[in-house]
Order: structure tokens, then C-alpha cells, then sequence
């Protein structure tokens, strides 16, 4: 994947090194709001885990857009996906594996 | 013209573009980490919940469906001290004698018939004292079906309708001569109650949710042949029918939890029926006398309140104590009850 050239360069490298972290803590905070979300089976407790991983979410798409690197946009839309399919399908195993999968690729990117 | 008509629509193509594209506002990295500390805080919340226990509040019945291949059994006891009457005026007036009750609803069982359906049956018996006289034996026995019309969702409550049918298998009429009604445990008809049920779970993210109940109910009756004393009045050679009146059930039942397993509940329960008529020979007071005996009543209703404390120790089985009182009433009976009840699901 080769990010465009120049695209945050209007962004100080600290800049980019907060929304990097941030960017990393999402993906961690979604993490650890979707093991929960696995482990409960009360209705009214998986609601709001859900509403975190949606945060999560949002704030993932909001680093990525402020940093304006392909790599993050696109690993950022990925996230989004799998949760709607999470969502449609209740939580199946293949949704949850999909998630993991793009939520550790989310925290490796640099 | 096409150039009119260009400039005439170039507003609302510059809009329509706005709307599809709207320009992203970059955030700052403080808005994110806000965000994410928000989001932090309410992880932490969430993991903090509980699903709380109950066993349900003393009167208002539940919309909850029993499943499929289950059963519920949740025996009352109850003991009922009626120490005086709400008159016509709502005034209350003491009674000479205190009449005191026990009623056990041992039987008191719902059966999960399909996801959607379920039945529960009603029966029990009674033992009634009043200045020095006591009467008792077996009340009416009810049975009904359930119909869940929507489970409980996030922000959807819970409905259920339900029938019930009350067969007349106390005894009604030829009672006692002291004119008490001691041993009238039945009311003779055959009655039919239509009900809805709705409950909802409110302040669910907080450690003490409230669930509230609310349940209404029409009942009907038929006509009854009654004979002497009976559980409508009359007296020495009463003989003719009754007509009870139609009855009309609102209760609001609200539970608090206090951690997972203690509940503190509250019932609010009003119960109206309207006049009971008589046709026929009324009777009267005295063995060959000429005073008519009373029979049948006007409008009546009750309205009381019933606390009482839970206690669960999984979310199949519970127990629960408490009170109910008269607080309010026309016609009717001014009275305190102490009540307990246990449930599990098997």
C-alpha cells in the first residue's frame, strides 16, 4: 500500500505522532469493548459495549482522516465494515475472527 | 434560455453537491483523545453492569414468558386483617370484629407451551375468623393463556395479553346462618379476564436499575343461581340471580435493585367493579321474618399499596415479603395484609 505523497505534510510530526497514538488506542479501546461484548449475553450490557466500538470507530475514521494516509483511511473503513457485518449477523465467530484480524493490522500500521 | 435556466438552477446544484459531499472538519488531537476518554469512561461503566435479579413485585403480574417445557411454580401466602369498610362516601368505619384471613395459593403455576404461548393455573383455599366464628375451604380455580405480543427490546417494553377463566369451585351459597360470609370462597360464576401486561427495564447502565410492570384487566361474569347466604348476601329463603358486575384491574408495580439480588418493590393496585344486581326473592334477616335480607352492592372500588423486599439468588429463583394495604375506597373492605412469595423456574 503506498500512501499518498505529501498528504499529511501540512501536519507538525507531533502532530502526527498524537494522532498515530490515538489512531492505536482506538483500535486498543474497540479491542477490548468487543471481548466484552463476546463474553456478556445481557442485552442491555452488550448495547452499550457496542456503543463504544462505534466510538472507536469514529475516532479511528477521524485520526485516519487527519492523518490522510491510504493505509490508515482504508484499515479504518475496514473496522467500520466488519462491525456492520458484526452487527447484522449477532456476533457470528467469522465476524469476530475478521474484526481481530483487521483491529491487529490497525494497531501495526506505522 | 438554457442560460436562464442554468443560473436559475445553479443554487441547488451547488447545495445538492453540499449535501452529498459535505466538507470533513479535521479534528484536532485533543477532540480525539476527549473522545477516546469518553468512550474509555463508558467501557468502564458498561463493564460495571449487572443483569439484575427479580422476583416480581407482590401484585402486578408479569409479561414474562415462561418457556417452552418449563414451569413456574410461585405459591402465595397470605394473612388479612380487614379491620374496617369504606362506605359509599369513601368514608372508612370500623368494624365491631376484626375479620382475619389466611389464603395459601399453593398452586399458583405457569406452563412454557411454545416460545409465544404460555398457561398458568390459580388455586388455593382459605380460613376466615370473625367473632369467634371461622369458615374456610377451597376457592375458585382459574386458568388462562398467555400471548407474548413483543419481547422486551433496548428501548421497546415488553407486552403480553392474557385470558384467565375462573371456574366456580368455592362454595357460594347455602353458607353459614351467622350472616359473616366466613365460608363464602367463591363467587359462583364463571368469569373471564382479559389482561395486558407491559414491563421495561429503565436506568439500566446505572448499579441500581428500576423495572417497572403496569397491568390492565377486564373481567366478566356470568349470571348466578344462589340459594340463602351466599357470597352476595340474602338471608333465610334468598332465592334468585346474581349479576356481578363487570371489574376493571390497574396495577403498577415498580422494583428497584439494590445490588444484583436484594429488590426493594412497590405495587400500586386499584381494583373497581361495578354494582352487583339481584333478581329474585331477596330473603330475609330472621327465619319466618318480614326484613328483607341485603343482597347484591353498589360501585365499589379499592386502591392500596403493597412494599415489599426481594431477594434472588440466581435469576431463576427468588423470594419475596411484604405488605399490602388499603389506602383509598368505596364499598369495599379497608384492610392490611402480610404477603409472601417464592418463585423458581424449573
Amino acid at each position: 500500500m503506498v500512501d499518498k505523497v505529501g498528504d499529511s505534510g501540512g501536519l507538525s510530526s507531533s502532530d502526527k505522532k498524537l494522532y498515530k497514538s490515538e489512531y492505536k488506542h482506538a483500535a486498543d479501546l474497540f479491542e477490548r469493548a468487543l471481548n466484552e461484548d463476546t463474553k456478556s449475553d445481557y442485552m442491555f450490557q452488550k448495547d452499550e459495549f457496542r456503543k463504544v466500538m462505534e466510538k472507536s470507530v469514529e475516532a479511528l475514521k477521524d485520526a485516519a482522516n487527519a492523518l490522510n494516509q491510504d493505509s490508515y483511511l482504508e484499515q479504518a473503513k475496514k473496522i467500520e465494515d466488519d462491525l456492520a457485518a458484526y452487527q447484522q449477523d449477532g456476533g457470528s465467530k467469522s465476524s469476530i475472527f475478521q474484526l481481530h484480524q483487521d483491529l491487529e493490522k490497525a494497531k501495526k500500521l506505522r | 434560455m438554457r442560460k436562464l435556466l442554468f443560473l436559475a438552477l445553479l443554487p441547488l446544484m451547488l447545495l445538492a453537491q453540499s449535501d452529498d459531499d459535505p466538507p470533513k472538519r479535521i479534528k484536532s488531537p485533543q477532540e480525539i483523545q476527549q473522545e477516546l476518554t469518553d468512550a474509555e469512561a463508558e467501557l468502564e461503566k458498561a463493564k460495571e453492569m449487572f443483569a439484575p435479579y427479580y422476583t416480581g413485585p407482590l401484585v402486578t403480574p408479569s409479561p414474562s414468558m415462561v418457556p417452552p417445557g418449563h414451569y413456574v411454580p410461585a405459591p402465595y401466602f397470605y394473612v388479612t386483617d380487614t379491620y374496617a369498610a369504606f362506605d359509599k362516601n369513601r368514608d372508612s368505619h370500623s368494624l365491631a370484629h376484626n375479620r382475619l384471613q389466611v389464603l395459601l395459593l399453593p398452586v399458583l403455576v405457569s406452563v412454557g407451551i411454545t416460545d409465544t404461548v404460555d398457561s398458568t393455573i390459580v388455586w388455593g383455599g382459605e380460613m376466615n375468623w370473625q367473632d369467634g366464628h371461622f369458615g374456610g375451604g377451597v376457592i375458585d380455580l382459574s386458568a388462562g393463556l398467555g400471548f407474548l405480543i413483543q419481547p422486551q427490546k433496548i428501548y421497546v417494553p415488553q407486552f403480553k395479553f392474557t385470558v384467565q377463566q375462573t371456574f366456580p369451585t368455592g362454595k357460594y351459597e347455602n353458607l353459614s346462618q351467622n350472616g359473616l360470609g366466613l365460608n363464602a370462597t367463591g363467587g359462583g360464576a364463571y368469569s373471564t379476564r382479559f389482561g395486558l401486561a407491559m414491563s421495561k427495564l429503565l436506568f439500566w447502565t446505572t448499579q441500581h436499575p428500576v423495572n417497572v410492570r403496569f397491568f390492565a384487566a377486564y373481567s366478566l361474569s356470568t349470571k348466578v343461581h344462589v340459594h340463602n347466604f351466599n357470597s352476595y348476601g340474602g338471608g333465610f329463603g334468598t332465592h334468585g340471580t346474581v349479576k356481578p358486575g363487570n371489574a376493571l384491574t390497574l396495577d403498577l408495580g415498580t422494583e428497584v435493585s439494590l445490588t444484583q439480588k436484594w429488590v426493594i418493590a412497590n405495587d400500586i393496585a386499584y381494583s373497581a367493579s361495578n354494582s352487583t344486581k339481584f333478581h329474585g326473592n331477596p330473603g330475609t334477616t330472621e327465619p319466618g321474618g318480614d326484613i328483607p335480607a341485603p343482597i347484591g352492592s353498589g360501585y365499589s372500588d379499592n386502591l392500596s399499596l403493597a412494599p415489599a423486599i426481594e431477594y434472588n439468588w440466581k435469576p431463576t429463583m427468588g423470594i419475596i415479603f411484604g405488605a399490602q394495604f388499603s389506602v383509598w375506597g368505596r364499598n369495599s373492605g379497608n384492610f392490611g395484609s402480610a404477603v409472601a412469595s417464592w418463585y423458581g423456574v424449573f
